[in-house]
């Protein structure tokens, strides 16, 4: 098991280096000049420079897409296993969620921002809103995932809907659990940012923004790289989180 | 009665929204219809909504015609297909929010950044949509086009057009609102006008009349979008229908 995950991280690594040389090779053959696209060497100067910087305003948008995304999950959880108890509401609540789905970020930030104001609160409840549609439709997946086999067994045994839900129906539904977190963690991070663009906060996106503005050019690339790495650590972390509680899968 | 239902439930909350306005119930950010009729000045929503449709029918129509030939290219050269696919997707999931401050410094902040982002915002769906569509090409009929020796002309105009025509327009359908809400998203990284720079004006200036108005210029700029291509998908496609099309 240890042997494929370290090959995995060199490749990786590998992958990074080759951009990395690519990225300075490119500025050597073409003879870009620096205010287009700095050297590798002087973004990571940057990101030694401001590393409190950027590393307090990663916290932030970090802070703020986690925060929300929990609270998000919080919603579909309730929501998913209540549904699945009883037809009558899910039916009544279906347009409300439809209109979740289809209402953009674009409109619906400017009013959260108009009724909760500018600070981490606007993040929160954009994340909320742009992570909730996913979460909410995989597990309503998950929840009713299992195979009849294994819900007959549990109704001739007698089991009360409870034990069902924590024996048959959460453990069928974790694997659809992680892929709208996948989804869902994506746009979190994205959410934050515009938000962030709305809003004025101090995160990430901000930061992007600001220095574009400033024309700080290896800043913006810094902070550039830095919300590419969050994505990918993200999707690598919720990857990772699956493996490990479906283990007992395999 | 069931058409009328989303009409009804539309005119409901409106005069619901008006009459707790009347009762001075209202919160500051939640302006009465009749505050938004008053703030709607004709002058000022023309001067932002033109520059933005502006920039995403341009865009639309880059994007267009960029995805057409490319699905065009992948359709006659196989060895094409996998690749140009793949790059389509691979520019999809670059986020704008990373892409459009680089953009402003190579681009400026004229219209050109919102224009790309628009391009890069509507290409996918269209070119999936196109490279799904000329592979929809019957294989039978495609085989008596070849005996009857037809030219590539009548190829085109009698057999993969026709075929193709319904997912062009699946693309369109989507494209066209991803076009308008990425124009806007760019203007929000800067842009002298614009409904995006209209939202971060109005929210400067804690207006929330002109927010909602820029929200809603938003939304009917973007249903638009999809409506004006349902509608000429439904004058052009006469021969053929998407639910007809289950294989």
């Amino acid at each position: 098991m240890k042997r494929p995950i370290m090959r995995r991280v060199l490749l990786r690594a590998l992958v990074a280096a080759a951009l990395v040389a690519l990225w300075q090779g490119a500025i050597v053959a073409w003879e870009i000049p620096p205010y287009l696209v700095p050297a590798p060497g002087s973004v990571a100067a940057a990101f030694g420079q401001h590393a409190r910087l950027l590393g307090a305003r990663a916290g932030f948008t970090l802070g703020s897409a986690a925060l929300g995304l929990l609270i998000s999950l919080g919603f579909a959880c309730a929501l998913s296993v209540a549904f699945t108890n009883s037809r009558v509401l899910a039916r009544a609540t279906m347009p409300l969620v439809v209109a979740f789905r289809s209402a953009p970020v674009v409109a619906v930030a400017p009013l959260v921002m108009l009724a909760v104001g500018r600070g981490i609160g606007t993040s929160i409840v954009v994340v909320v809103i742009v992570s909730f549609f996913p979460l909410y439709v995989n597990l309503m997946r998950g929840l009713a995932a299992p195979d009849r086999s294994a819900m007959e067994l549990m109704r001739v045994t007698g089991a009360s809907r409870w034990q069902v839900l924590r024996y048959v129906r959460i453990p069928y539904a974790m694997p659809y659990l992680f892929t709208g977190l996948r989804v869902a963690g994506g746009s979190a991070i994205l959410g934050a940012m515009l938000s962030e663009w709305l809003t004025g906060a101090p995160g990430l996106g901000m930061t992007i923004l600001q220095s574009g503005d400033m024309r700080e050019i290896e800043t913006l690339w810094a902070a550039v790289i830095l919300t590419v790495g969050m994505a990918l650590g993200v999707f690598w972390a919720t990857s990772a989180g699956e493996r490990a509680v479906l283990a007992w899968r395999v | 009665m069931t058409r009328a239902l989303p009409l009804l439930v539309v005119v409901v909350l409106v005069g619901g929204v008006q009459a707790l306005h009347a009762l001075g119930r209202l919160p500051v950010f939640l302006p009465a219809p009749s505050e938004l009729w008053a703030a709607a000045d004709p002058r000022v929503l023309a001067a932002h909504i033109g520059p933005t449709l502006g920039r995403a029918a341009a865009g639309f129509a880059i994007a267009a015609g960029l995805a057409l030939g490319a699905a065009g290219l992948a359709t006659a050269v196989a060895a094409l297909f996998g690749p140009i696919y793949t790059l389509g997707a691979t520019l999809q999931a670059i986020p704008v929010i990373a892409l459009t401050p680089l953009l402003a410094v190579w681009l400026g902040t004229g219209p050109s950044t919102q224009v790309v982002i628009a391009v890069l915002a509507a290409q996918f769906p269209m070119l999936a949509g196109a490279m799904q569509g000329f592979r929809a090409v019957d294989a039978r009929q495609m085989e008596l086009f070849h005996t009857l020796a037809a030219p590539p002309w009548q190829r085109l105009r009698l057999l993969i057009v026709p075929a193709s025509l319904p997912y062009v327009f699946q693309g369109f359908k989507v494209a066209a609102p991803s076009a308008v809400l990425g124009t806007i998203t760019a203007e929000w990284a800067g842009a002298e006008r614009g409904v995006g720079a209209m939202m971060l004006n109005a929210l400067f200036a804690f207006d929330p009349p002109q927010v909602w108005l820029a929200v809603l210029s938003a939304c009917v700029l973007a249903g638009g979008g999809y409506a004006l291509w349902a509608a000429v998908e439904r004058l052009v496609v006469v021969w053929d229908r998407p639910a007809e099309l289950a294989p």
